[in-house]
């Protein structure tokens, strides 16, 4: 009978040692001396290491395993490490200070705070607070949706109601835009985004006709002409573009973007009040769905004479890949030419990335 | 409507599926053409079809196949008649059609089953005499059993 003492010193967090011994009678078997440390960092692990330490055929495989284990319970530590408890007294006390009511998440590791802050015109806006292991040593990260990405100016003495004053100063810049995109997101009909976040300051607003316009407001400046974009047929947007080049300097820069381009482009645009629901988000025509991989059907013929009852229109690519399996399409760089399937006119131009 | 045999649903496509689902759905609200059999998930329908009032086929009632691939509806579906098949110059005693909006080169996804039975329909009414087609015996004799292989000659475009 012979002893065999091996020392384990394995280099984690804090160079926990274990003590491995076996023993070489006829069966090997392993027996185990640990730290107290070291079985409370393993926690639930203990039962692995236990069923390791049994099927184990030498030492050196066990080790091996239960560097492994170790490993996999250190990289779960690092990523949620709660601060600690005096920490989280201040925490409390920081959070008390700026009511509990403002508080819409709060994690239980009170590692993360999520904070409902209104605006001047009373719309709700949610700031994310990260909370390191270092705080209030080391600033918080915070995230909020606006626009411009929300950046924290820190001082030793700073609290979670610096955090939340700045950032209502933060919010204070954008509330012209805002008022700007309220009123196209309540007088119009807005194909995308689908749920818009305040951080986005672009919308696309239906047309009618299954064409659209893309506006994107600039930020700053929100009362001034914004990028637009025509989707749709020639046939539609054609007269709107050169409609919108000739009169902008009717642009009015007191008045809100949307009246603008009503009374530039001389439409009324459709809202969810006038139209229903069927007209403006048609399904395209061979997938039968409206949304496909958060894009809309927005292909349609050129053609003007081209309007049979119960024409859809198209995803670009669904239509691209009809074309393809057609003889009679052709393409030119990233775009492909094929006929209409309703009028037989040349006048689908999907544009596609080129598919390696 | 039960689920038709010899369909494997996993064959369909999401998108093919849900499409069907949907034109299923819109055949029955439709109320001109009876599914006999069909399942948005399967992959073969049976649809009736009655000859209109003041045709030949008038008091007719035939049966239409449909079998969908899993492109569809990039690729056509195959339709054939079964049996028995109606007596028409365009329609072959084992059920095959000679329609150009069944095949390639004519086939859009923008059709669906129930334009394909309004285009049949109106082919049958439009018949100006109730005799096979003139190669039928060769035909039937020689042609491959799925008619999407045969290479068909359109003569008629009234229908």
């Amino acid at each position: 009978m012979q002893d065999e003492s091996y020392r384990v010193r394995i280099s984690e967090r804090r160079m926990q040692t274990a003590r491995a011994r076996s023993e070489t009678a006829g069966s090997r078997k392993l027996h185990l001396e640990m730290e107290n440390g070291l079985i409370e960092v393993l926690g639930a692990e203990m039962n692995a290491v236990n069923n390791r330490l049994k099927s184990s055929q030498s030492v050196e495989s066990f080790v091996e395993e239960l560097e492994i284990i170790l490993e996999r319970v250190a990289s779960n530590m690092t990523s949620r490490v709660p601060p600690r408890a005096d920490t989280m007294m201040a925490i409390v006390a920081e959070i008390e200070e700026i009511g509990w009511n403002s508080v819409h998440d709060l994690h239980p590791d009170f590692n993360n705070v999520k904070f409902a802050v209104e605006d001047a015109a009373k719309r709700s806006h949610v700031v994310e607070v990260d909370l390191n292991m270092s705080y209030p040593h080391d600033p918080p990260v915070c995230r909020g949706a606006t626009p411009i990405p929300f950046i924290l100016r820190w001082r030793d003495g700073y609290t979670l109601r610096n955090v939340i004053e700045q950032f209502e100063e933060h919010l204070h810049q954008f509330q012209l835009l805002w008022d700007v995109l309220d009123d196209i997101d309540q007088h119009s009909w807005v194909l995308e985004p689908s749920v818009a976040t305040r951080d986005l300051a672009s919308r696309r607003i239906a047309i009618g006709n299954h064409c659209s316009i893309q506006v994107d407001i600039p930020i700053l400046n929100p009362l001034s002409v914004p990028e637009v974009r025509f989707l749709g047929a020639d046939s539609v947007i054609l007269p709107l573009k050169d409609k919108l080049n000739q009169r902008l300097l009717l642009w009015d820069m007191k008045v809100f973007v949307l009246q603008n381009l009503q009374n530039i482009l001389e439409i009324e645009f459709p809202t969810k009040q006038t139209v229903v629901a069927e007209e403006l988000s048609v399904e395209c025509a061979i997938c039968y769905t409206y949304r496909l991989d958060g894009e809309i059907p927005d292909i349609v013929c050129d053609n003007s004479k081209c309007n049979p009852p119960g024409a859809r229109p198209f995803h670009a690519a669904c239509l691209y890949e009809w074309l393809r399996a057609i003889p009679t399409s052709r393409q030119a760089f990233n775009t492909l030419f094929g006929s209409c399937t309703y009028c037989g006119s040349l006048c689908y131009k999907p544009t596609f990335l080129a598919r390696s | 409507m039960q689920s038709s045999s010899g369909s494997n649903p996993s064959q369909v496509a999401a998108r093919n599926c849900r499409r069907l689902q949907r034109e299923l759905a819109d055949l029955i609200t439709g109320g001109i053409f009876h599914v006999e059999e069909g399942a948005a998930g399967s992959t073969r329908w049976v649809v009736k079809i009655r000859g209109a009032e003041g045709t030949f086929y008038h008091g007719e009632v035939f049966r239409l196949q449909f079998v969908f691939p899993p492109e569809y509806p990039i690729e056509a579906p195959e339709v054939v008649f079964l049996h028995p098949a109606p007596i028409h110059p365009h329609i072959y005693s084992n059920g095959h059609i000679c329609l150009s909006i069944l095949y390639d080169g004519g086939w859009s996804p923008a059709l669906k089953v129930e334009s394909v039975c309004l285009s049949i329909l109106s082919m049958l009414s439009s018949a100006e005499a109730k005799r096979p087609p003139e190669d039928n015996d060769n035909y039937v004799r020689t042609c491959s059993s799925s008619p999407k292989k045969t290479r068909w000659v359109f003569h008629d475009n009234k229908a």
